[in-house]
This record gives structure tokens, sequence and C-alpha cells, in this order.
């Protein structure tokens, strides 16, 4: 879809994916109350706030990667295309597949660059030797990796340096056609340069896929998203004992929340006046 | 701020400035002479650690003052220095150990022997040596002085029958070739000439061989004395007067023999090739430890084709798949504690469970191996001789022509044996007596009483050390006597006693032993895999199977593999629990199948040291070495693996 294409689209008619009073908890504790957000088609979403706010874990809920930890659960809705992502009749494999993951470290499969992007199509039964070649190049082309590895596609994944094993992992990512790709702080553990390329990389990918980002990074969010997410951090004392959870504070497009907040809250944080 | 949320608690050492280092310090420090420098202990100033005024004048130090810092300094470094003498001493305790074992095998293992030969092979070989002789010349020495053995002989080297179709078996089919020479490739091996004999086995059997045949029938060399390795390098002189003198007077004396033996004392590696290939035998000199390597190999391959899936899959259960709670905590308590267990106990388990009650299977009963059903055939031979008349089977049906039974009655009775002595009835344990006598009086039709009372020894039938007694009534089809002889071999059909004393036993009993081992590594491995990777995964869309069989598992495998062969190689040197399960202790044919009796090196070492006969605990030694060899070459594979194929994260 051309970009002048999308810039037509009216947001509130390309909802992919909508959470509707979604709590978190790990056991019996709440990690994040009540959120409610929506994710815009072709767009990129950012949730930003302190450390131990519970963005990844909002984002680990949205493709049921939570539930892996033990004694982890959702509470609310999750909206994905008309279908509760949480109903029972939803396969979780079905959800990963439909919507892929990048995490914080680099953490590319201890095998080949082609393995490695051959995995996710080999999983869903691909076996041919040249639609997995087609596969794996588009794949690497797609996340900016051709040209830097196309001449020895055999080497291992771990040689590669860290910006090159994440944008190794994004082409994994992408390599089984995902609808959302889920970024959880993806440049975190890169220097400058890798960062940048890695958001140059999401501005094209945002052509094709939905994303959401997790990032610490507030220069990050403004440059690189559509519309952000604000989550902070509530405590409570009850029975002599805190209580601390994470709430959705402010949710707008990016340039609204960067540049003309609507809480006092959201403005300290981003001006770095937190805490 | 920064301060308030992150107070330091203590001074560290600083010099005033705050910008050198500790190592600054240390190099200016008063062993030297310095004075420029300020006390180590001393925290407070403008600009060190120790924050604003007002905390400086609270704070209280607890690091030494310079002097006692300087005498503890001293302090440390003695006892660093006590430690570190006491790891040389460690290393070198357990140094000399290996070296003390090493030495004392190879001085068993190699030594000195006295050999006494009725012949001088010179006198045979015109002065040449027996090695530089070749077959045709070796065979002619063999026909010319021992030439009535040379078939004997042939049987045991070169041919390519079974001994029992030996003497029935032409020339041709004995050595397996198409192209002996047809003139006598039909005949009997009796039927041809010594000379043509021996060329058969100058023509097949090896050079070594050969060279062992002379030495062994026409030579007759016997080894009389032997001395280990140090005696033979220290004290040759001492050992070649004991040898020639007292020992050869004795045994000639022995042997009633007089003086005209020759002594050859020489040098002798009990390990060599032959000691490898040739199977167990009485005398020390001949026997190897080919059935017994076979055997430990055996038993290997046992071992890792049960222990590893089985161990793999538990720890895959327990890693990946159980809820963390009380049970699976209780199960992997206890897997490690069975790592603990002594491997006899190990034994008395693979005796109870493997040898006795799945006997059927472990003798391989159920797969018809070392178990001939009974045919019709059979058993009218096993029972003709209970009854006065002829009974046959002509192929098609059962001719009586006794008086005490009939053919349809006859046919009954065939039926039961064949029932009873069907490996799937013995699999449930031994029928009981009466289930027999059931069974068979229901085939006769008679009615009968069984008793276990011994009053009349006329009537007792002895099954498993109990008496029974068998009545039946006196206007009854048959007679006492019948019916009791009738029950001696149906007893006996049914008493083919499965033996599970096997190879599957052992290896079963020993992959038992190591399970807890394999798991406990296994899960290591599979916990050493990173939680990302399993993350990637289940994000790409990957089932839990998906993962752990295509990431999780490749991942661990080099460290799954490298427990396998260390537990494996353990296993290979447990003696205990393969006396308990009832290793072979003297056996000269190779296992050929899971079912075959077995020995292991262990087994064979153990049994030849606790002969009383010098020579057993030289070749004991030399199947040390072996053992060692093997374990040794198992390690060296496991490091190799560990090296070549762990993945670095």
């Amino acid at each position: 879809m051309a970009i002048e294409d999308r810039a037509a689209l009216k947001t509130d008619t390309d909802l992919v994916m909508e959470l509707r009073d979604c709590s978190f908890f790990y056991g019996a504790l709440r990690a994040v109350a009540k959120v409610s957000l929506p994710i815009y088609k072709n767009r990129i979403t950012a949730l930003i706030g302190p450390s131990g706010c519970g963005k990844s874990t909002v984002l680990r809920g949205i493709n049921r990667m939570l539930e892996l930890t033990p004694g982890a659960r959702v509470e609310g809705e999750i909206i994905y295309r008309g279908m509760n992502l949480y109903d029972e009749k939803v396969d979780p494999v079905e959800v990963r597949r439909r919507i892929g993951m990048v995490f914080q470290k680099p953490n590319p499969f201890p095998k080949s660059i082609f393995d490695n992007v051959a995995y996710g199509p080999r999983l869903l039964g691909v076996k041919k030797k040249d639609a997995l070649d087609e596969i794996v190049e588009r794949s690497l082309r797609g996340a900016a990796l051709w040209d830097e590895v196309s001449g020895d596609l055999n080497k291992s994944g771990l040689a590669l340096s860290g910006g090159q094993q994440q944008r190794l992992c994004i082409a994994r990512a992408i390599a089984v056609e995902p609808d959302v790709i889920l970024m959880d702080e993806p440049c975190s553990a890169l220097d400058p340069i890798a960062t940048q390329r890695i958001e140059e990389l999401m501005w094209e990918l945002q052509r094709d896929y939905t994303i959401v980002i997790v990032t610490h990074n507030m220069q990050q969010a403004q440059r690189a998203s559509d519309f952000t997410a604000f989550f902070n951090i509530r405590k409570k004392i009850e029975n002599g004992h805190e209580l601390r959870w994470g709430e959705l504070v402010e949710y707008s497009n990016t340039q609204e929340v960067f540049e003309s907040p609507a809480l006092q809250e959201t403005a300290d944080y981003i001006a770095g006046r937190f805490g | 701020m920064a301060d308030r949320k992150h107070p330091r608690p203590k001074p560290l050492p600083h010099k005033e400035g705050g910008a050198s280092s500790v190592g600054d310090s240390l190099m200016n420090s008063p062993s030297g002479g310095s004075v420029s420098t300020r006390p180590l202990t001393v925290g407070e100033g403008a600009g060190g650690w120790g924050g604003n005024e007002a905390d400086s004048k609270q704070r209280r130090y607890y690091m030494p003052k310079e002097a006692d810092f300087f005498r503890r300094l001293e302090q440390r470094h003695r006892r660093g220095r006590f430690g570190r003498l006491f790891n040389y001493f460690s290393i070198a305790v357990a140094g000399l150990a290996l070296v003390a074992l090493f030495l004392n095998v190879a001085n068993e293992a190699f030594g000195a022997i006295g050999v006494v030969n009725t012949i001088e092979p010179e006198t045979l070989t015109a002065g040449r040596a027996l090695a530089d002789l070749n077959n045709d010349e070796l065979a002619t020495i063999l026909a010319e002085n021992v030439g009535g053995r040379l078939r004997v002989l042939i049987r045991d080297t070169i041919s390519q029958v079974e001994i029992d179709q030996f003497t029935k078996a032409t020339v041709g089919e004995i050595v397996g070739d198409d192209n002996v020479d047809p003139a006598i490739a039909g005949e009997l091996l009796k039927a041809i000439s010594v000379e043509r004999q021996a060329e058969l086995l100058a023509k097949y059997a090896e050079h070594a061989t050969l060279r062992n045949l002379v030495l062994e029938e026409v030579v007759e060399q016997k080894v009389i004395a032997s001395f280990t390795l140090s005696d033979a390098i220290f004290n040759f002189a001492a050992i070649k007067e004991e040898i020639e003198g007292p020992i050869l007077n004795q045994y000639l004396k022995a042997e009633r023999l007089d003086d005209a033996k020759v002594t050859v004392i020489r040098f002798h590696s009990w390990l060599d090739s032959a000691f490898l290939t040739t199977p167990m035998s009485s005398a020390p000199a001949l026997a190897g430890v080919r059935t017994a390597l076979i055997g430990s190999i055996g038993l290997m391959a046992v071992v890792v084709l049960v222990a590893l899936p089985i161990g793999v899959g538990a720890a895959v259960y327990l890693e990946e798949y159980a809820q963390q709670g009380f049970v699976n905590r209780l199960i992997e308590t206890n897997v490690r504690n069975l790592a603990g267990v002594p491997s006899i106990i190990y034994g008395m388990l693979g005796l109870a469970i493997f040898v006795r009650a799945l006997a059927p299977f472990t003798s391989g009963m159920l797969f018809h191996y070392n178990f001939d059903a009974p045919t019709v055939e059979t058993v009218v031979e096993l029972i003709a001789p209970a009854f006065d008349g002829e009974i046959s089977f002509d192929g098609n049906s059962l001719v009586s022509a006794s008086d005490q039974i009939d053919a349809p009655n006859l046919g009954r009775v065939v039926d039961t044996f064949l029932r009873f002595g069907t490996p799937s009835l013995t699999m449930m344990g031994n029928s009981s007596v009466i289930q027999l006598s059931n069974a068979l009086a229901e085939a006769l039709d008679v009615a009968v009483d069984v008793s276990t009372a011994r009053a009349d020894e006329d009537h007792d039938i002895e099954v498993r050390g109990d008496y029974y007694r068998f009545d039946v009534a006196d206007d009854a089809a048959v007679t006492h006597d019948v019916f009791d002889e009738l029950m001696r071999r149906l007893a006996r059909i049914n008493s083919f006693a499965p033996n599970g004393r096997t190879l599957v036993s052992a290896g079963l009993t020993l992959a038992l032993l190591i399970l807890p081992i394999i798991i406990i590594n296994a899960q290591e491995a599979i916990r050493a895999v990173p939680y990302t990777i399993r993350e990637a995964s289940y994000g790409l869309g990957a089932t839990r199977w998906q993962t752990i069989w295509r990431q999780v598992l490749p991942a661990a495998l080099p460290g799954i593999m490298t427990g396998t062969i260390l537990s494996v190689s353990r296993a290979v040197g447990e003696t205990a629990p393969l006396i308990v399960v009832g290793a072979a202790t003297f056996l000269v044919t190779d296992p050929t199948s899971p079912f075959s009796q077995f020995t292991a090196l262990p087994i064979q070492i153990y049994q030849w040291t606790a002969r009383p006969q010098g020579q057993f605990a030289d070749i004991a030694a030399a199947a040390i070495i072996v053992l060692l060899a093997l374990m040794l070459t198992l390690n060296a594979a496991a490091i190799f693996l560990r090296n070549r194929y762990s993945i670095r994260f």
C-alpha cells in the first residue's frame, strides 16, 4: 500500500486490534490494570513509561506469550479482526503466528542465517527448497540484511553483529508473514548507528505491517511512532503492604503526546522530570 | 538528589583530590616510606566519597588502621600460600595415585616368561626363525609332525561349516571357496591326502595362525614361569637362574619328563593382538578377551539404546512440561537420590525384574530365541514311553495301538502339551502343578485328586521341590503310572525354563543404573539452553513440541551426549550388578544376539584376579589395559563432542 493511500485512511476505520479493559496478572498480583487501547493498521504504536509499569507485560499479552510464564493470565478482551484473542476456541499458536514478536535482546537460533529465517515457514510445513530460498531472500531484503549476508547464508546467525542479529530476528519474524509485529525494546542492546538502521527499517515495514513497539527511548518514540501510549506506576498501601501496578495514563497520536500532553504526569515523564 | 537515592554506606579508600585510584595509593604505601600518602583509612574531605560535610561528621569508619592493614595483609598472603601449597600437594597425590595405577598394571601386563619347548624350533626350520617361513613351509612342518591332527586343525581354524556338520561336509563347503581345486572340491576331508590338507591350511589360514599352530602343536610351547616387568628389568640374571634351576626341575618332575627340554626366557607382552582376538581359555597363555570385549560393547549398545531415549524423555518432561510443584520436586529429589544408590542394589533389582519376572522376554523366548516350541512330533516322541503300545503321528493323524489311550484322548493330551509348551503361557510364570494336572486330567477325561502328601513313594512326583500325589480312580482309562509319567513329562515341557541371564537383562540393568545420571545430565543441558531461544520459537508460532524438538534438544544435544558417554563409560566398568544378574564366568562363544549368554571385561578381570595361578594375574592386568583403553576412548569422545559441537549463546 502506497504511503499516499495510507495517509488518506481514516484511523478509526482501520482498527486492527483493540484492547478492552485488559488487566494482566501474575498469580494473584495485578501487574497492569484495565488497559483499553486501539492499534491501528499500518501504524506504529509506541508504548512508553518507566521501568516496571507493565509495558512489556501488555505487549506479551497481545500475542499470548505472557501465558508461557507460569501463573500469568489476562482478564478482559483483546479484539483482533473481530475476534477475541482470549476466546477459548483460539489457539495461542495461531495467534503467535499472526502476531510476530521481536525481543529486547537479539536472539537468533544457534543455526545458519538461512535456517534462522526458514524456521518459521518450516514450522508451517513449507518444505520445498526453492520456496524456502525465495522466502529467505524476500525476508532478508525486507529486513535490510540481504546485501550484508547474501554471500554466506550458511554462516551461523550468532556470528553476526548485534544490529545484524536484531535485523535477522526481524527477518525471521516477517518470514511467516504476520499481520502485526510486536517489538519489545528492540534497540536497547544496540549502538546508535544500529538503532538508526532499525528505526529506518520500521518505517519500511510500516508499509506492510502494523507495529507495536515498547521503548525507553523518548526520542525513538517521538521519531518513529504514529501513536503513543504512556503507562505509569500506581502505588497503594493495603494492609501494610505496598501494592504497585501499571496503568495506561494517556494515549493519543505521538505529536500530541509529546508536544501538548493532556496530563502533567505525562509532561513530567517526557521532560525527564520523573520520579 | 542522586546521593539521597543511592547512599554510599562506606567510604572507599581514596587519596586527596579524589582522582587517584586504589592502585595509586598502594604504590605509595608506607612500606615504601612515603609520607605524602594519606592513610588509606581516612574517608572524609572535600571532593571525596563522603558527600556533604554534615554526613562526614556523623560517619563512622570501619576500615582497619594502616598498621593493622599491613599486618593483616601479610597474614592474608600467608594463608594464601598455605592454600596454594595444599593445592599442589593434592594434585601431587592424585598424580602419584594415577602413576602408581598405570605402573602397577604395566608391571603385570608386561614381563618376562620362561617357556619350555618340546622341540627346538630351529631344528624344524633349519636355523631360520619361524616368523620368516611362508605359509607353505609352516603347513609342511605341521603335516610332517602332526599329520593326523590336520583335520582337527582345519576344523578349528578355517572351516566355514558348523562343527556338527563338519565330518559330512565336502572340502568345497569347508573352505567356502568356489575356486578350490575341482579334483578335491567334492570330496570329504578325510578322503584326501595329508599333503592336500596341508595345502588347504597353507592357502586359507593366516600366517600368524599357522605360526601359533606350529608353536602349540609341534613345538608344544608351554609357559612355566612369568615374572613382572620390574623383575625382568632389574633382576633378569636372578630370574633366569631361578627359571633354569628350581622352576624347570619342578616342572620336569611334575610332568615326569627327562631334562631334554629347552628353556627360553624372554620378554613378553601379555597384551597383544592375539589377546584381543582369542576367546577365553583355561590356559592363561592362550586366553584372550574377545568374548568379554564383544560382551562389553554389546552391553554399551543396549545401555545407550535404552537409557538415552528414556533419560532424555524424562528430562524433557521434568524441564519443559512438569508444573513446578510438590510432586515434581519429589520426583526430582528421588532421581537425584537414585543416582547415588549402590550399584549392587541395581543388580538385585535387575535380577528380580529382568532375569526372573521378565524372563520370557529377556531370554528371547517370546522372539523364539533359545526356544524350540514343541511340535506334534516332538510331543508324541516325548509321551510315547508313557504308554505300552505304539503311538505315532503319521503326518496327518495320531495313531494309538495302546490299550491305555485311544486316538481322540491322545489328541487332547497332545494339545495340552502343545498349549503348555508355548511361550505366551510360560510368560505368565510357570504354571502350577495343580493347573497342569487339571489340564491333563481334563484331556484324559479322568477324575484326579492332587495332594502334596509324600506318603506313597511310587506315586510321588517331584516338581520344583514339592511332592505331589495324584490319585486316579481305579476304573479310569489310564493308570496311576501312566498319569504320573505324563505329568512328569508335562512338567518337563512346561519347565522350558526361560533363562533370563542374557546380554539384554544385564544391559537393561545397567541402563537402569545410569538412567538417573543421564536424566540429571540431560536436565542440566536442557536448562542451559537460554529461555530466549524458546521465546523466539514460540513467537514464530511453534508448538511446544516443535520448540523442544527443533530448538531445545538440538541445542542441548552436545551436553546430553557428553553426559551419556561419561555415564556409559561408568556402566562399562561396573562389575557388581553383572555378577548378580549372572554374567557367565567362563564363556568361549561370542554373544550373537541380545539373548545370548554374555560376559564382560570387568567380570573377566574379576574372575582372573581371583584365580591362584600367577599368570592369570598377568592377563587380568592386560585386560585392565583393554578396559582402560575402552573407557579413555569413550571419555575422549565426550571431550571431543563437547569442544566440537557445544554452542555458546
